[in-house]
């Protein structure tokens, strides 16, 4: 159809600029995809990655400047439009329908037709599962796609924009659910479009995803493009200064205390069919980290030492003593805090203030005969946003208007002011900026050296390796293996992740 | 999106003020100017408006429905809607002529059982909701076609009339020139916004409203907040049914279930969210005085009443409207 070189500029885009209500989100902004490259497009949160691609992919329109696709002017581009033309986004929000079939989300709107008004349903199925192997997904079409996994559902969703033959996919944060296996099949697919001409913007806040898997890296920084360069002349410490615009210390800071004794553990948890016999412990000061595959039932024995999901089978001991948990707050009485993977879907009031987020745990400690001792819970919300640096104007202000980083901060504030003894974190930097995510870090740090227990869920090597004292791994729903500081390498734990090394375990796992 | 990121502005500028009744007057400017002008509007359209009398009859007519509206608001942010509100009232009435003329009991022994059958119903459509997780609309509406029926097999499709001259009190009584249902609403919109804004168990309806997993993981027993609010919302029912038997001096069976439209109109007017997490009780009050006096005034320029009911279905859309715009975006 098109005339243009197919080794030439698939995308230019010039000068543009967007401004939202008392923010300049875009400045200026150029930006030129070669086809068949993969382009990584980097940035903290806030400097207008996903504004962009929202442009590109014709979800908002631009103030100023010019978009050039496939060797026409396109303007006033709506997100339909802007498929057909064969840009295909893939949300960091999954857009799929919950209550229908793979086949039928893949075809949304453009199913096989019998007799014009019916659905072909044979062929849809056919179809489905051809784009379905293309991608190497091994569910069945006629699953519904609440039941599929999230990894699953981005594959799914990748498939559709293979489907729709687009000539542009654009990533936003593919990764953030994946585990590192996940992340490699991905990567495959990714270089198989990249050999059938296929152009893809990636944008994500692993730095070393980019690394792999990207040709050349554009940086944007409050709305402005920094620089673009092909990825083997930027080094990672580069990378991180321009996004920042300041060098970064070192990106896990070092605990001074060693942990002391042991304060927390839970023996033969099992839950049917998802959990099997996981028993450990946790010292004083400890940062014990869960490594594993989605879906390896990591979460799950979170939820489940915090009363969020029923045990059929297992003891939880704190400082000795069994203690029985039926609910969240039955856990929170004894002293222990959970923040959740997904803070906007189960760990933050969005539409509430700051200080209400903050006191949400601690109500009965802040009121008198029930009613809330306003004063001191304004004086602790704001103790908590000073002592964890929440930048907002102030503690009324709502939760939602804050960044990643900083709603994570109100949400570790939340479990700070109940003092728990331990705090159960899952995926504590999911979606942060690399910024944020050292102060998170040493936040994780401060609360352990505080004398409390920590344990970590994280699907980042980097970071389990770089903050946990001792390091579980899972493999469906079991522990595999136990690795201490000085063992653990990304190696070893991609190999237990993965099930490839199970039987060495057994005996280790179990401490005497 | 832009109106969105006004009203942002202007609800955390609000904010910083602090919580107080003024702030929520600000908050709810818009259903407060709305207010102000209709009234003005109609000082100069009708000679009677603007007169003690009609402005106390208006606030008269607005109590009951404020006293029902202010339970539907407790249920409302919780994101849930309680259909049978006004069902409730009307069987409460009806519960209170029955316990009256045909029992013979005392009033106030009436009067706390007649709150006690309330909440019982509340109570009821709360268990239902929290505990058996039927959806509310489809719990609610169910109990609201069983109390509608029950009303008429009590009085036998009859209103009973004539009830104890001390029960007109609640509904006909008057204090300083106030009639009594308005000293009623306002001691419990006070004592309502107070639990809302000043209490554990307001800030976790709250909670509740606003995410309900997030609630639950803090520690808070989500079934058991819903069925408290649902209750709640039973009890002023009861208290609504009371007031309307009082003022009507009769259990009617035909009356209640009319309500429901200007029931869930008041507090959405007065900035309670469909979606649940946000809404008060002044919004509320300030809402059903709003619907009130377009009532009175559709009354007093001898709007015929079908012509009402269309008149108060295109208002409760316009106020809805503009809010499902600003949520899309």
């Amino acid at each position: 159809m098109s005339v243009a070189d197919p080794h030439g500029v698939l995308l230019t885009v010039r000068g543009i600029t967007k401004r939202f209500p008392g923010v300049l989100a875009l400045d200026q902004v150029d930006l030129d995809l070669e086809r068949g490259e993969v382009h990584a497009l980097v940035g903290e949160n806030g400097a207008g990655k996903s504004t962009l691609i929202k442009i590109i992919g014709g979800v908002v329109r631009s103030d100023e400047g010019t978009i050039e696709f496939d060797g026409k002017a396109v303007s006033h581009l709506d997100p339909h439009g802007a498929q057909k033309l064969g840009i295909s986004i893939i949300h960091q929000e999954c857009e799929l329908a919950p209550t229908l079939s793979v086949a039928e989300n893949l075809f949304l709107g453009r199913q096989p037709r019998w007799l014009k008004w019916f659905v072909d349903r044979r062929q849809l199925h056919r179809e489905a599962r051809s784009w379905l192997d293309q991608v190497g997904a091994r569910f069945s079409t006629k699953v519904l796609v609440s039941d599929l996994a999230i990894s699953e559902r981005r594959l799914l969703e990748l498939a559709r924009a293979i489907s729709m033959h687009a000539k542009l996919v654009i990533m936003d944060e593919p990764t953030t659910v994946f585990s590192d296996e996940e992340v490699q099949h991905l990567f495959r697919l990714v270089r198989e479009l990249r050999a059938r001409g296929v152009t893809t913007l990636y944008i994500s806040h692993r730095l070393e995803e980019t690394f792999s898997i990207a040709d050349r890296v554009t940086v944007l920084r409050d709305g402005q493009h920094i620089t673009t360069c092909p990825i083997d002349q930027a080094s990672e410490d580069q990378l991180v200064r321009w996004m920042v615009g300041r060098p970064l210390e070192r990106i896990f800071p070092r605990r001074s205390t060693a942990p002391r004794e042991e304060a927390f553990s839970v023996s033969g948890l099992t839950r049917r069919g998802v959990i099997e016999d996981v028993t450990f412990s946790v010292k004083k000061g400890e940062i014990l980290g869960l490594a594993g595959l989605v879906g390896a039932g990591r979460t799950e024995v979170a939820d489940a030492i915090f009363g969020a999901s029923k045990l059929d089978r297992g003891e939880i001991c704190l400082e000795g003593k069994p203690i029985r948990i039926d609910a969240p707050s039955d856990a929170i009485r004894h002293g222990i805090g959970y923040i959740t993977a997904d803070r906007k879907l189960d760990g933050l009031l969005l539409i509430k203030s700051i200080k209400e987020n903050i006191s949400l745990a601690s109500l009965r400690n802040l009121s008198r005969f029930s009613f809330i001792k306003w004063r001191t819970e304004k004086a602790e919300s704001r103790r908590y946003k000073d002592l964890l640096q929440i930048k907002t104007p102030s503690i009324q202000q709502l939760t939602v208007n804050l960044s990643g980083g900083n709603q994570q901060k109100v949400v570790f504030a939340r479990w700070l002011l109940v003092h728990a003894k331990v705090l159960i974190l899952d995926e504590p930097t999911v979606g942060i900026d690399v910024g944020a995510k050292q102060e998170i870090y040493r936040l994780i740090n401060d609360i352990a050296e505080d004398g409390r227990c920590v344990i970590m869920i994280s699907s980042e090597l980097p970071e389990l390796l770089g903050m946990c004292d001792r390091i579980l791994v899972m493999h469906r729903g079991r522990v595999t293996r136990e690795l201490s500081r000085d063992e653990a390498t990304q190696e070893e734990i991609l190999y237990y992740s993965a099930g490839l090394r199970e039987t060495a375990s057994k005996t280790t796992t179990r401490e005497t | 999106m832009q109106q969105d990121e006004h009203a942002n502005k202007l609800s955390s500028r609000a904010m910083l003020l602090g919580r107080n009744t003024a702030l929520y007057m600000w908050r709810n400017q818009k259903a407060l100017l709305a207010l102000l002008l209709i009234a003005v509007v109609f000082t100069f359209l009708t000679e009677h408006f603007f007169t003690f009398h009609n402005l106390m009859n208006v606030a008269r007519q607005t109590s009951i429905y404020a006293l029902l509206a202010a339970g539907m608001t407790l249920v409302l942010t919780l994101g849930e809607i309680d259909l049978s509100v006004g069902a409730n009232a009307g069987f409460c009435g009806v519960v209170a002529a029955f316990l009256l003329k045909k029992v013979g009991i005392d009033v106030p022994v009436a009067f706390l059982l007649v709150l006690c059958v309330g909440g019982f119903v509340g109570l009821l459509n709360g268990f239902l909701v929290a505990k058996i997780r039927v959806p509310f609309f489809v719990a609610t509406l169910a109990t609201m076609s069983v109390l509608t029926g029950a009303s008429f097999l009590i009085t036998r499709g009859y209103p009973i009339s004539l009830l104890p001259k001390a029960w007109r009190l609640f509904g006909r009584g008057v204090l300083w020139g106030v009639p009594a249902p308005v000293i009623i609403m306002v001691i419990v919109f006070i004592v309502l916004q107070v639990l809302q804004s000043r209490t554990v168990l307001g800030r976790e309806i709250y909670a509740v409203g606003a995410n309900a997993r997030a609630a639950r993981l803090s520690g808070i027993n989500t079934d058991r907040i819903r069925i408290l609010a649902y209750a709640l919302c039973g009890v002023l029912a009861g208290l609504g049914g009371i007031v309307i038997s009082s003022r009507l001096d009769s259990g009617d069976p035909s009356v209640g279930p009319a309500f429901l439209l200007t029931l869930i109109a008041a507090p959405i007017l007065g900035g309670t969210k469909l979606s649940g997490g946000e809404g008060t009780m002044v919004g509320t009050l300030i809402g059903a005085l709003v619907l009130g006096v377009i009532n009175n005034a559709m009354s007093l320029m001898n709007l015929n009443t079908y012509w009402q009911d269309v008149a108060r279905g295109l208002i409760v859309l316009a106020i809805v409207v503009p809010q499902i715009g600003r949520r899309r975006s």
